[in-house]
């Protein structure tokens, strides 16, 4: 982005130092020569419409006519006429904004009301604090300066009641004023001004306002003008822009206005004087410009742009056309004395303004004339004529009656220019002989360089003279065209230029002639036929302001009337019309030469009394003459207003006569061949037939329209070559068609005829019969041309073929159907009552299925025929016959074992035909398949399982008892047609339809699925359901079937298992939980055991202890011993609560299986024992290698009990043998401990294994009684068992297994 | 520095039986050391910390060996040790675990929790006596105690 900028702000400044030297270079006079000139002035003009535009231009030039030569002046036009939306001016703001960045202007003069409010709404940022001049502002409101002191400018004040009492002063008797207004802004407040006007009561005529608001095209609005009533004023308000758009300029639309009104148009603008308006106090954009521009002008100077006032007046002046006043007959002495007036000059020597335009046409009409030259002799005499007659009178202009001469000292820089040129200007010319170029004053700056450079080529002796033309205001604001000639006339010996001269021409005429031939050409290029002199009728009377116009031809059959090919008056085509030569001005013009009659027409020629309705009184006609000059007809000019000037008009019309003349040529000889061509295709097509024309050399072919008809192929469509033609041919019909032709070229044949099929455009074919003909041979009697008809025969060839075909596929269809069909015609009696039928035609089928032969039943009586007492079928028949009403029979013959399936028709009455076919093969199958379907019914029927076929639709279409009553229905029937929604709640039916839907849509199987059924009780039931695709025999699935298999009994047994598995489940929780809860307070209980039940044991025996220490001499030998008892007693239970604990952690214990060697721990155990009392003799025998899944811990701790227990109970022994040992006796791995010890009664074997139960007094063998207890509970928690055998003295033996 | 030898002896029993065997066997094998009795895990720890009824003791003078019960009113003897041992202060005082209980969890908890010994209370006197005599021997002369920690400077 800052790039950007930067190469913007480069821009601008390179761009200013380029201006500033071009201004350097190009001021006139130059700048004074002081060093460090700032600047030159910075002058921003807005103007609010488009460069062309004639007010805006006009603007422009007065702006700059005021300003300082060296101000700088950057121009932007708003171009509001064509666009004018607030999102526009927005962008437009930004532009400038961006445009001039950086530049700091030193006043801004604005053009017109849009360019001021774009000021007033965007100033501020563009241009902050720089005095704004502006020009032509409709309406300003003073209050403005309060907020913006730095305004000021010219207010276009529009003078309307000044105009309306000038023409009412003019005109006192005037009906009606007639306002001219357009729908831009302008216009409606114009508008509303002239309707406060009317309404006050001021002035008597009435006011006609044209447009109502709506907006008016210019043609509506010259219409209306046109019907306005005689003695009206015209009101001209400002007219830019029509209702369809676009921007009218003043030289368009004042010429027609001016023509269409029927009294002078008044104006308040100086731009429409010229062009047909009679003037009125005008407001000139250049007079405007200029006010503004010096008081811009001021500013620049110095002066503060507060001092200098808004001016409401002096920018109007009164001004008027003395052309229109001599139209509408008013004198000098009736206007205001301070006017200025146009036209002078011309209108005072108008012999002299005629040669001028002559001259300004001649270049122009040399080439419209050498084009005619080459058309004809005739029209090159009067051409030639033409150009001896210009190049007089150019001669004559060289002359120097209008011409402003001038003399140039190139050398010392004096320079003589003649006072005309000061007349054509109307202001004082000021010379800076000084200047190289001292005549530049003329020529716009911005064509400066060109002129220079031309000048110095023709100086330094490159070219013969010099000549250019510019366009220069004169002081009545009036664009004029000079046109500069000069060349050098003496030089030094060197070749340097001494003395130029020339001429200054004002060529303003010419070039407005220039513009009218432009201005026809373009309006009537392209244009061809009747529409050609339409336009050139329009643009001619246009152009030349005539009212009337008409190119007229001679009417065909009547050689004394014309008819017009276009009439137009005031601008608008008329309706054509027809008028005799005789006696009219086109009379003498008419195969003679160019008349012009400027005035008092109707009296010249009063037997033409067209001339009087119409009104006219001047003429100008020129004769049309075809190439070989036989006289076509005349192009006249007609005008309510004598001819003042004549010269303009006269080239015109001849220099478009020939091309008149060449377009109606051209349209009669092309109207000629058309109509005969229509008139032979006419003759030729009125038989509907297509016509062909062919040159057989060329191989090129003409078609007629019926011909390209046929084809369906329009008027263009078909190329005109043979070629396509027998591209078109049906292939199987080229050769017979080639054959045709080539039989006829050689003279075999009178006339071509075949028939053949052409390819229509849309691909189709159509039957075409083809006649032809050579008519044109080569010399060498080769034929070169040959012409016929093609008629279109499709609809008969399709007959034809039709019938043929028919005839033949009824034939075959007889002989060859499979059905037997025989023709019958009943036979009456005398009293017409039919009593019997006989066969007219049998076919092939009738004598197969029959066994009849058609020799012996044809013709023959029915009855006699068949063998039988009375015809078959007598009355059904006759029925048929009689009443045309067709029947079906369905019968079986027992005696030839036939069922025949027959239909009778009458084709026509008294007769009936029929057609049999032969069903005994049919009705047999039947026969077996309905006992194949009975043999299955009864199966699927008696079938536990329910089975069912369903269709596309899952209606059932079969269903087995089972089914039905699952379905809870009584038979079958009833179960067809439904479809499961129908019986079952929809849940259960919907969990049915899923599962059909598989089958159906995949065409797989599903299998053994389960499905509920819930019947109408409300019972469940459940099958166990597989259900197949149905196919047809193409393989396309058109059901399912279904079979289910109730497995409710079984399906009950299983939900009861899973019942009782889950209330088991449930249990084994439950008691897992207890098991776990008991568990947790054994173990809480232990914890509180082994903690506090010992504590109070220790004081027992503590206290005693301290008692028995401290109090020893107090006590006797029997408390002694009492307290000695209690000491035994607590440490006694203090060893029984161990025990308990010891047991209680066993049952605690986690079980953690591992394999364990009870021989080694056996081993271990023994040692210690034997460290215990190394002085016992035992006999140790362990089995080895006794390895059993258990845990460690508590097997050591079993085998610990065993063993000690075996120790301790053979210790009253002197010796002892204690075993450990495995026996397989039972079937199962049982371990023992044995040992040959006391032993002991077996009866009381039972208690051995509860805690602290013993067989012995702690005297024989002490012990708490915990061992076996713990041995048991040990051997259990593994799942084991253990039991014991033992006698007093015959050892004991403990056995256990381990699960 | 205190002779180790006059090092306190804490003693954190509830019973007051136990309490009154304990110091009869102390003095029976005459250990001559001071004897505190606190009488909850609680007041073990307020003594211990200076908090509570011992908010005026100097918390750096450790005993030379502390009497733990386990089973005890408000903060039981596990829940002591470990807070003990995790306090900077107190983490290095020797600690006898003295109990009835002679529970596998008990005696592995009390370990883990850092305890020096673990010592079952036997319910014979005189085996109760020895006991104690030879914890005394080990942990009052034999045993080379922790050092104080050094003074706090005043703030």
């Amino acid at each position: 982005m800052g790039k950007h900028v930067g190469n913007w702000q480069r821009l601008a400044g390179w761009k200013i130092l380029l201006v500033c030297g071009l201004a350097g270079l190009l001021a006139w006079p130059p700048p004074i020569a002081t060093s460090a000139q700032p600047a030159p002035y910075q002058v921003l003009l807005i103007n609010s419409y488009h460069s062309g535009l004639t007010w805006a231009d006009e603007g422009i030039q007065g702006v700059r006519s005021a300003l300082p030569a060296e101000a700088e002046v950057y121009i932007e036009y708003l171009d509001t006429k064509r666009i004018n939306t607030r999102e526009y001016l927005d962008l437009m703001a930004q532009l400038l904004t961006e445009k001039y960045q950086g530049k700091r202007f030193d006043v801004v003069v604005t053009l017109d009301d849009d360019a001021f409010n774009f000021a007033l709404a965007y100033g501020e940022s563009l241009f902050p604090q720089i005095p704004v001049v502006f020009s032509g502002v409709n309406y300003f409101d003073p209050q403005l300066l309060q907020n913006y002191p730095l305004i000021t400018g010219v207010v276009d004040q529009i003078e309307f009641e000044a105009n309306l009492d000038l023409a009412l002063s003019l005109y006192p008797d005037a009906g009606a004023i007639v306002v001219i207004t357009d729908r831009t802004s302008n216009g409606v407040i114009n508008r509303h001004v002239f309707e406060m006007l009317a309404a006050s009561g001021k002035y008597v005529p009435e006011f006609i306002f044209l447009d109502d608001g709506a907006g008016l095209s210019l043609n509506e609005m010259l219409e209306k003008l046109r019907a306005v009533p005689q003695g009206s004023i015209i009101y001209f308000s400002d007219f830019y822009q029509d209702g369809s758009g676009p921007v009218l300029e003043p030289e368009v639309v004042m010429p027609q206005v001016s023509a269409a009104a029927p009294g002078p148009v008044f104006v308040h603008r100086s731009m429409y004087l010229g062009y047909g308006a009679l003037g009125g106090k005008v407001a000139s954009g250049v007079s405007q410009g200029a006010l503004a521009g010096s008081m811009a002008a001021r500013i620049l100077a110095g002066e503060p742009a507060q001092n200098i006032p808004v001016q409401y007046e002096g920018a109007n002046y009164y001004a008027f056309d003395l052309l229109q006043m001599e139209r509408w007959k008013i004198s000098r002495q009736n206007l205001p004395p301070d006017s200025t007036y146009i036209n002078e000059r011309i209108a005072f020597n108008r012999q002299y303004r005629n040669v001028l335009l002559g001259v300004g046409l001649f270049i122009i009409l040399q080439t419209a004339i050498i084009g005619g030259l080459l058309l004809n002799i005739r029209t090159r005499r009067r051409a030639q004529a033409a150009l001896r007659r210009s190049e007089e009178r150019m001669n004559w202009v060289l002359a120097g009656i209008r011409d402003a001469y001038w003399d140039w000292n190139v050398a010392e820089g004096g320079f003589f220019v003649s006072p005309l040129l000061q007349d054509m200007l109307g202001y004082p010319i000021e010379f800076h002989t000084a200047s190289s170029y001292p005549w530049e004053f003329l020529v716009p700056p911005a064509e400066r360089t060109l002129v220079r450079e031309m000048i110095d080529d023709h100086l330094a002796g490159k070219t013969d003279q010099f000549r250019y033309e510019s366009r220069v205001t004169n002081a009545k604001g009036e664009e004029r065209w000079i046109l500069t000639r000069g060349r050098v006339v003496e030089r030094d010996s060197s070749g340097k230029p001494l003395r130029a001269a020339g001429t200054m021409s004002d060529i303003t005429g010419r070039k407005r002639a220039d513009l009218a031939m432009q201005s026809i050409l373009k309006g009537t290029s392209g244009q061809w036929g009747e529409s050609f002199f339409q336009s050139l009728v329009l643009e001619l009377t246009a152009t030349l302001n005539m009212r009337y116009g008409l190119v007229g031809v001679v009417t065909p059959g009547k050689p004394g009337t014309i008819s017009t090919l276009a009439y137009c008056e005031n601008g608008e085509v008329r309706e054509n019309l027809a008028y005799n030569l005789e006696g009219s001005p086109s009379g003498t013009v008419f195969n003679n030469e160019l008349h012009v009659y400027p005035d008092n027409l109707t009296a010249l020629f009063p037997k033409d009394v067209g001339l009087v309705d119409m009104e006219v009184v001047s003429y100008i006609g020129v004769p049309l003459f075809s190439r070989s000059g036989k006289p076509l007809g005349v192009m006249a000019l007609l005008d309510d207003q004598p001819i003042q000037n004549d010269q303009i008009a006269r080239w015109l019309v001849s220099a478009f006569a020939n091309r008149a003349a060449g377009e109606i040529e051209r349209l009669q000889s092309e109207r000629a061949l058309r109509e005969s061509e229509q008139r032979w295709q006419f003759a030729l097509e009125g038989s509907g037939d297509g016509v062909w024309d062919w040159d057989l050399i060329t191989g090129s072919a003409s078609f007629s329209r019926r011909f390209r008809e046929l084809l369906g192929f329009s008027e263009d469509e078909m190329p005109n070559v043979l070629s396509d033609w027998s591209s078109r041919v049906h292939s199987d019909d080229l050769t017979r068609v080639m054959d045709a032709h080539e039989r006829h070229w050689r003279g075999e044949t009178e006339t071509m005829v075949v028939e053949y099929r052409m390819r229509c455009k849309d691909g189709s074919y159509k039957w075409m019969m083809a006649r032809g003909k050579v008519i044109e041979f080569e010399p060498n009697g080769k034929p070169r041309r040959m012409v016929g008809t093609n008629q279109d025969i499709t609809d008969r060839k399709n007959t034809e073929r039709a019938l043929t075909e028919s005839f033949v596929r009824y034939q075959t269809l007889f002989t060859r159907m499979s059905e037997g069909c025989a023709l019958h015609e009943l036979v009456y009696d005398s009293k017409k009552t039919p009593i019997n039928y006989r066969a007219l035609d049998v076919n092939p089928a009738y004598e197969r299925i029959l066994g009849f032969s058609r020799e012996k039943v044809v013709g023959e009586l029915a009855d006699k025929a068949f063998g039988v007492s009375s015809p078959p079928f007598l009355k059904e028949f006759c029925r048929v016959a009689m009443t045309g009403e067709p029947t079906s029979l369905d019968v079986h013959f027992p005696g030839m074992d036939k069922h025949l399936l027959i239909s009778a028709f009458s084709p026509k009455p008294d007769q009936f035909a029929v057609v049999f076919s032969d069903e005994t093969d049919r009705y047999k199958t039947n026969a077996l398949l309905d006992q194949e379907r009975i043999l299955l019914r009864t199966v699927i029927d008696n079938l536990p399982d329910s089975v069912y076929a369903k269709d596309l639709n899952l209606r059932k279409t079969l269903v087995n008892t089972a089914e039905a009553r699952l379905m809870g229905l009584s038979s079958d029937e009833e179960a067809i047609g439904k479809d499961d929604y129908a019986v079952y709640p929809s849940e259960r039916a919907d969990e049915f339809k899923r599962h059909d839907l598989v089958v159906l849509n995949n065409g797989m199987p599903v299998l053994n699925v389960e499905e509920i059924v819930e019947l109408a009780s409300g019972e469940i039931r459940w099958l166990l359901t597989s259900k197949l695709p149905l196919r047809d025999g193409e393989g396309k699935i058109v059901g399912l079937v279904g079979i289910g298999r109730d497995i409710t009994e079984r399906k009950r047994a299983e939900e009861e298992i899973l019942r009782l598995n889950a209330d088991l489940e449930r249990r084994v929780n439950e008691r897992t939980a207890e098991l776990l809860e008991a568990n947790r307070e054994l173990e809480a209980f232990s914890y509180s055991v082994s903690h506090d039940l010992r504590a109070p044991l220790r004081s027992l025996d503590g206290f005693s202890h301290a008692l028995l220490e401290d109090y020893n001499e107090l006590l006797d030998d029997t408390g002694k011993d009492y307290l000695r008892r209690i000491r035994a007693s607590s440490q006694r239970m203090s060893e029984l609560i161990d025990s308990l604990l010891k047991l209680s952690r066993i049952t605690r214990a986690e079980l953690r299986r591992v394999p364990v060697n009870l021989s080694e721990i056996a081993h271990s155990i023994a040692a210690d024992l034997h460290d215990r009392q190394p002085d016992r003799q035992v006999e140790w025998k362990f089995e080895e290698g006794i390895i059993v899944e258990a845990d460690p811990g508590l097997m050591r701790s079993a085998i610990s009990n065993l063993l000690e227990n075996a120790w301790k109970f053979t210790s009253k022994h002197p010796s002892a043998r204690i075993e450990l040992g495995r026996d397989g006796r039972q079937g199962q791995d049982v371990i023992y401990v044995h040992d040959d010890g006391a032993g002991f009664d077996m009866t009381y074997s039972q208690k051995l294994f509860g805690a602290f139960q013993r067989m012995h007094t702690a005297q024989e063998f002490e012990g708490t009684g915990i061992g076996l207890a713990v041995v048991n509970r040990i051997i259990r928690r593994h799942g084991g068992q253990v039991w014991i055998e033992s006698a007093v003295e015959g050892g004991t033996t403990v056995y256990f297994t381990l699960a | 520095m205190a002779p180790q030898s006059e090092g306190i002896i804490l003693l954190v029993e509830d019973n007051p039986d136990d309490e009154i065997l304990t110091l009869r066997a102390i003095s029976k094998k005459r250990i001559a050391n001071p004897v505190v009795v606190v009488r909850d895990g609680r007041e073990a720890l307020d003594y211990m910390f200076g908090e509570g009824i011992y908010h005026e003791r100097d918390t750096r003078d450790l005993p030379a060996v502390i009497l733990l019960d386990l089973k005890l009113p408000k903060v039981d003897g596990l829940e002591v040790l470990r807070a003990l041992r995790i306090h900077p202060l107190t983490r290095v005082v020797p600690i006898v675990v003295l109990t009835t209980s002679n529970e596998d969890q008990d005696i592995v908890k009390s370990y883990s929790f850092g305890a020096n010994s673990y010592v079952r209370k036997p319910v014979d006197f005189e085996q109760f006596t020895e006991a104690v005599g030879q914890l005394g021997m080990y942990w009052l002369l034999t045993n080379e105690p922790p050092p104080n920690p050094p003074a706090e400077s005043p703030e």
